[in-house]
């Protein structure tokens, strides 16, 4: 048997497609479960700084990072040192405890300022306190720091200019930062007694940054890692399902089609039906009848289903061109012969077409699957992508994108874009490969 | 004679394809009833329900073609120039008379644009891109299949990436290189054309800067795909006699490649046939993705999950299901291939001169 040598560039695309599978098998492992199951959770977000870029972007860009600040314990207080050497400040500081008393939070600058930020109760170690929202606060700041009071709602402006700045006019908005290390302090005050942190009790900082994770963040601040690695599972089973059903429902028309009888006929005018149905339209419609609506208004449906009915969808022009092969196959003499010898035309179908096929719908296979993941993320622009999956990702930067923001975050649309068209590529080289060693003569 | 049997088989094909249609829009229509009663509502959500034409609790087959039926009246009903319809309704023994929106009102109202020019957009858009991949497949596909070189070998390279990667994709990539880097065109036609008519009227060449990405993105999604398509035709037709004939005669290569032209046209024509739907397809993402009023524009308003700000001030999800905007879509959708496949279908009866392979396919 002559052995066949596969291209470098066909181990390229295998080699891709298994890490993506590996991904798709481990990503549970590679990203926080609960990240992914409170994807929709909009609660769940809320620490997370919004349209945050990611670490590596922000690093080139000297944005501060989100993180968590080391507290050291001393007299009662604790202190966290923050070393402030980025080109912008960060969008929060928050506050998390669970004591009972009153707290005071004193930032110290480098410039040996103290300016107290916060006195009042903390609201537990979930909710935490966002100490840059305090907006009266800062509006009294600015006019005793920068001696001159806003002239414009400051609500969403970067208050912290106010803090990490040389005290001058415009603080606020044209800031001269002050690099070094600044110091939050957070003790217990109260009027009527003697009250100090114990060690023991939990006060945690968490410094709301520019920048967040491997991927930063979208509008809700949800982790886009999570969210890619979390869909990636989903997309890639519903990628090879539906393309299996792609293959699956075309053998099947485009074979029955070529026979003659009402059978062929009517497998002939579904597979032409296919073809021509208005496939946004339909695949909408569909994807609610097939799913369930949850109180989020978000479509739930079985990924299997969501195959089922993408591979049906698509497989009309697969089985026209099977129908096509198989036609000519039965024109030839050997075709013809096994007729003429008294083989049942179904009989003929498996012992001499199948083996024809057989190339063939691996040719489909291969090409199928980009073509479910194109469609996938085409219904997720119209936001009628269900589940959780790249076309639902896609679906909810480009409603985030508008809704929000008016414009799509490319740390959010290239991780599924690019996977696509990587995907898209290997899956077609293969197929090229698949057409040029096995089907064309 | 010969004209006449034509004829009479370009009819057959017309007919069975008005008959397709029919199924599909039966199917289609049958499809969004069922999704409109699992959304819930029926009365607030479906045009039909409320106009009284159709009844939400009753079921059976019948049911489902009426609503079909009423489906396809509100979709011819868009373009008559009526804005209100008196509706009459019988409760509790009386009946009530009411005015309602008209077709034309409701979807003139919910998108702020008209049917006839949502359609003008969508093939607008279709034509420009079509005007330019066109001409410009067949000339790389002939030259690369005839003439090989580097036309060829960038054509190799290119068809894997093209025929994988989904169109929306070069339209982000458009929009980040030419929109966001280079202030090149436009992110949204809607707001670039009320801009511009704002200081006075929006003239072609606006018109021309508003489509430029959306065209860009399609055309480029598409050309490669095509000029391979043609490439490969032609590469198959090299090994026929003819072609060496022509060759060892020393022909002209523009002659050799009008005669390929013809010999692979037909061919062709089928490709562009089944690919048309997709083109469409990718045509109406393009377009929600650069606010084109056109289809894909209309069918994002008529579905989809969104997200709506409440009384509080917050944001909130919101289910959008519009039955009888969806179907709309779908009608035109469905004409449009109807109107493409036959077409196409008269140019193969005239260019093919192989009438039995036609009569295969």
């Amino acid at each position: 048997m002559k052995k066949r040598k596969v291209p470098k560039r066909i181990a390229v695309a295998a080699t891709i497609i298994s890490l993506y599978v590996i991904l798709a098998i481990f990503a549970p492992y590679l990203t926080n479960p609960e990240h992914i199951q409170n994807w929709n959770n909009k609660a769940y977000w809320e620490h997370n700084p919004s349209n945050a870029v990611p670490t590596f972007y922000g690093r080139l860009k000297n944005l501060p990072p989100t993180e968590w600040l080391e507290g050291t314990y001393a007299n009662g207080k604790l202190i966290f040192e923050y070393n402030f050497s980025y080109s912008e400040v960060p969008t929060d500081i928050i506050l998390f405890s669970d004591v009972k008393k009153q707290l005071k939070v004193t930032i110290v600058t480098p410039l040996n300022d103290s300016i107290a930020i916060f006195k009042g109760y903390p609201y537990g170690l979930d909710e935490g306190v966002f100490l840059a929202r305090n907006y009266p606060f800062y509006y009294k700041l600015m006019t005793e720091r920068c001696g001159v009071a806003p002239a414009y709602f400051i609500v969403f402006k970067p208050v912290l200019n106010i803090i990490f700045s040389k005290p001058k006019e415009d603080c606020l908005e044209n800031p001269d930062l002050v690099h070094g290390t600044y110091k939050i302090i957070v003790e217990a005050v109260s009027k009527r007694q003697n009250v100090r942190l114990e060690p023991n009790e939990t006060v945690r900082i968490m410094i709301q940054g520019k920048s967040y994770g491997i991927l930063g963040t979208d509008p809700l601040g949800r982790d886009v890692w999570a969210g890619f690695v979390g869909s990636t599972r989903e997309s890639i089973l519903i990628a090879v399902m539906g393309a299996i059903m792609t293959l699956l429902f075309a053998l099947i028309l485009g074979t029955i089609g070529a026979v003659p009888g009402i059978a062929g006929r009517f497998a002939n005018l579904i597979s032409r039906s296919i073809t021509v149905i208005p496939l946004l339209p339909f695949a909408g419609a569909m994807a609610i009848v097939i799913g369930n609506i949850t109180l989020d208004y978000i479509i739930d449906v079985n990924p299997v289903w969501l195959s089922v009915l993408l591979g049906f969808l698509l497989s009309g022009e697969a089985s026209r061109n099977i129908r096509t092969i198989v036609k000519g196959e039965l024109k030839k003499g050997y075709a013809e012969s096994s007729v003429a010898l008294g083989g049942n035309m179904w009989w003929v179908l498996r012992k001499h077409i199948s083996k024809v096929l057989f190339p063939y719908s691996l040719y489909q296979l291969s090409i199928a699957i980009p073509r479910v993941l194109a469609l996938l993320t085409i219904m997720g622009f119209f936001s009628i992508a269900p589940g959780f999956n790249w076309g639902s990702l896609m679906s909810q930067t480009i409603i985030m994108g508008a809704t929000y923001t008016y414009r799509l975050n490319w740390w959010q649309v290239l991780p599924v874009g690019v996977s696509i068209a990587v995907l898209s590529i290997s899956f077609t080289l293969i197929a090229t490969w698949i057409e040029d060693e096995f089907i064309k003569v | 004679m010969k004209l006449l049997k034509e004829g009479v088989k370009l009819i057959g094909r017309v007919v069975q394809n008005i008959a397709l249609l029919i199924v599909v829009l039966l199917v289609t229509g049958i499809a969004i009833q069922v999704a409109t009663e699992k959304v819930g509502d029926p009365e607030k959500i479906s045009y039909c329900v409320k106009s009284g034409e159709l009844k939400p609790d009753e079921e059976g087959f019948a049911n489902r073609l009426r609503g079909v039926k009423c489906y396809l009246k509100f979709s011819l009903g868009v373009f008559k120039d009526e804005e209100k319809i008196l509706v009459s309704r019988t409760y509790e023994g009386k009946t009530y008379q009411f005015y309602i929106l008209s077709p034309r009102g409701v979807f003139t109202t919910w998108l702020k644009i008209t049917p006839e020019k949502s359609i003008a957009m969508t093939i607008s858009l279709l034509l420009l891109s079509m005007g330019i991949i066109f001409p410009l497949g067949l000339y790389w596909g002939l030259r690369a299949g005839h003439r090989g070189g580097i036309s060829d070998r960038i054509l190799l390279l290119l068809a894997p990436v093209f025929s994988g990667v989904p169109g929306w994709f070069w339209g982000l990539m458009f929009l980040w290189v030419l929109w966001w880097r280079f202030d090149v065109g436009t992110v949204s036609y809607m707001n670039y054309i009320q801009r511009v008519e704002a200081h006075g009227s929006a003239g072609l060449i606006d018109h021309f800067i508003a489509l430029l990405i959306p065209v860009l993105a399609l055309t480029f999604a598409n050309i490669v795909i095509y000029a391979f398509n043609v490439r490969n035709l032609v590469k198959q037709e090299a090994h026929e006699e003819y072609f060496l004939v022509d060759c060892l005669k020393g022909l002209p290569d523009r002659r050799i490649r009008r005669k390929l032209l013809r010999t692979i046209l037909p061919s062709f024509l089928t490709f562009t046939s089944y690919n048309f739907l997709n083109l469409v397809i990718n045509g109406m993402a393009i377009e929600k993705l650069f606010d084109v009023p056109g289809l894909g524009y209309a069918l994002s308003y008529f579905l989809g999950r969104y997200f709506v700000k409440t009384d509080e001030g917050t944001w909130a999800p919101k289910l959008l299901f519009f039955p009888e905007g969806i179907f709309f879509v779908a009608l035109v959708m469905a004409v449009l291939y109807f109107l493409n496949s036959t077409i196409m279908e008269t140019l193969y009866l005239r260019l093919d001169p192989r009438r039995e392979a036609y009569e295969e396919a």
